[in-house]
């Protein structure tokens, strides 16, 4: 490869100044959790407001005389309220928000009438639990923070998200809902556990005053409901909804329902962007989980097919020259191969495909 | 927040002295070393990204993981090539991550805007070469877009390359032989050398 003189890097644009990164710093402070800094940073400003406003009043004094000039008082400053403390509980008055900033900078917003507590502020987990009412939290991702709202028996997990939980009482007891805005969450009860994406709400449906032997496996799954769908389980009539179907089913484990909905989904909209994807993974799971490799072949071969990104489409022929392995048609295979190495010959796979095929 | 604490001198205090300072949590330690190397910080993502769109999340990131793993830094000195090295695998789980978002619809692909990248008054030769390169990164694999953005953009040697990456010389060579197939594809000029 041919190097240049100079890299090429320097003819770029300067996408930074120093204004950014001042503005960065602000950012990662604020995530470094240093309540006593902050504190700190909080008495230094007190003070040196007080000694603006003492020089002010001196040079008042110099240039006036009496009457002596009234006071200068400095106009408070207005912030999110500081919410450090564990085991802070918060109530919001009717008609009233109470809006609240974590150390991290997430934010909550407690409707009016509600009430939360921060049971647990630490760097690699805050936990608040919702006790009454609904809250708005704009939560920032964190990957070395679990970040878990707590609402009845049910405990929604965040990495990165904005949403709506409430806890609401009704004349069969304490219900328990989630509506995600932006990101993704997961929910947690009992053993059950699903994902919540954008646009996407959730309720418990069976109340906690009235639960019986406890949640199934299946509990949350039914009452998952994207916008669209109007009954308890999702309905899907387009490649999105069906997608998102299989991924809460993946999640909660139940694979063939995963796999009948990509399947669908890579049938019915072979023309959509996700259709590739979707094949891709259902021949994933009918070869990794389901040992299904005929199966398996099939969806890989419609992946090669249907994907527009050479990426996928490399990565499908190399699954497919798996799953013809696995499957013993030693034919298809040996002619999959060969096929695979004279368009990818220093492709990524190349040796794993180069080894498949052999003899049995 | 009226800031009243007097700004650190970056340029003053050795890599090694403001590091030890940051290990015992001194917010004025860190701060130095986030304006000491923030620029070029800066200009790493963005070259790796191609575009202003997350980047300052990669650089905060970046520097949040550097802070909380600096205990873990050897030779305190080498603070900088190390912060690079976080940010080229931190960038990598990001442009996989946006690219996996696309697929599954929950991203909309922002395409990189060449002229955005290329300082007006980059020779001809600079800018055909930067613009074919950054035509061809959305369609490459992760690591070969920053194997190639590392070595062409950047201009780091090989060996640089490869440990910024946590990998061998000879997946460096073969991403970069990968990307430069790309680029013949795009360009038909380019030369391509073994």
């Amino acid at each position: 490869m041919t190097r240049p003189e100079r890299p090429l890097g320097e003819h770029m644009v300067d996408a930074t100044s120093e204004i950014d990164v001042s503005r960065q710093w602000r950012r990662i402070e604020a995530r470094l959790w240093r309540p006593r800094a902050r504190l700190r940073g909080w008495l230094a400003a007190c003070g040196a407001l007080g000694v603006a406003t003492s020089l002010a009043l001196v040079l008042a004094s110099r240039q006036a005389r009496p009457p002596a000039p009234a006071p200068i008082v400095a106009a408070p400053v207005v912030t999110p309220e500081p919410f450090f403390a564990e085991g802070t509980r918060i109530e919001s008055a009717a008609g009233t928000k109470r809006e609240l900033a974590l150390p991290d900078g997430s934010r909550i917003a407690l409707r009016p009438g509600g009430v939360l507590t921060l049971a647990r502020s630490a760097k690699d987990e805050v936990r608040v639990v919702l006790e009454r009412g609904s809250a708005d939290l704009d939560v920032l991702r964190d990957s070395d923070r679990r970040f878990v709202v707590a609402v009845l028996d049910v405990e929604f997990v965040v990495a990165g998200a904005r949403f709506v939980v409430s806890v609401s009482e009704g004349a069969r007891g304490k219900t328990a809902a989630a509506e995600v805005e932006r990101g993704a969450i997961e929910v947690h009860r009992s053993i059950a556990r699903s994902v919540l994406l954008a646009g996407e709400s959730w309720t418990s449906g069976v109340s906690v005053a009235s639960a019986g032997p406890g949640p199934t496996a299946d509990d949350a799954s039914v009452a998952s409901t994207p916008r669209t769908a109007s009954s308890g389980r999702a309905t899907a009539d387009d490649a999105r909804s069906l997608l998102a179907v299989a991924t809460r089913a993946r999640w909660q484990g139940r694979q063939r329902d995963a796999a009948r909905a990509l399947d669908e989904l890579s049938r019915r909209f072979p023309n959509d962007p996700r259709a590739a994807l979707a094949a891709f993974e259902l021949g994933r799971i009918q070869l990794d989980t389901l040992h299904e490799a005929g199966h398996a072949a099939g969806s890989f071969r419609t992946a090669m097919n249907l994907a527009r990104d050479p990426v996928l489409r490399e990565d499908a022929a190399t699954r497919y020259v798996e799953a013809l392995d696995r499957g013993h048609d030693a034919a298809a295979c040996l002619s999959a191969r060969e096929a695979y190495l004279a368009e990818y010959s220093t492709g990524a796979h190349a040796g794993h495909v180069t080894a498949s095929c052999r003899d049995r | 927040m009226l800031r009243v604490l007097a700004r650190p001198d970056p340029d003053g205090v050795s890599d090694a002295v403001l590091v030890a300072a940051a290990c015992a949590q001194d917010l004025h330690a860190q701060e130095a070393l986030v304006r000491k190397h923030g620029l070029m910080l800066n200009r790493l993502c963005f070259r790796l990204l191609g575009s202003r769109e997350d980047l300052d999340d990669l650089v905060q990131e970046t520097f949040l993981r550097a802070f909380r793993s600096l205990k873990t830094l050897a030779r305190p000195e080498a603070f900088r090539g190390w912060l690079a090295e976080i940010a080229v695998r931190t960038a990598h789980n990001l442009i996989r991550r946006r690219r996996l978002m696309s697929r599954l619809g929950l991203r909309t692909s922002q395409p990189i805007v060449i002229d955005e990248l290329i300082a007006p008054a980059a020779p001809l030769e600079a800018m055909l070469a930067l613009g074919a390169i950054y035509r061809i990164v959305e369609t490459l694999p992760a690591k070969t877009r920053i194997a190639l953005v590392l070595r062409r953009v950047e201009g780091r040697q090989l060996d640089e390359v490869a440990q910024l990456m946590g990998a061998s010389l000879a997946s460096v060579k073969r991403w970069l032989a990968q990307a430069d197939r790309a680029l013949a594809a795009e360009r038909g000029a380019w030369e391509v050398q073994g």
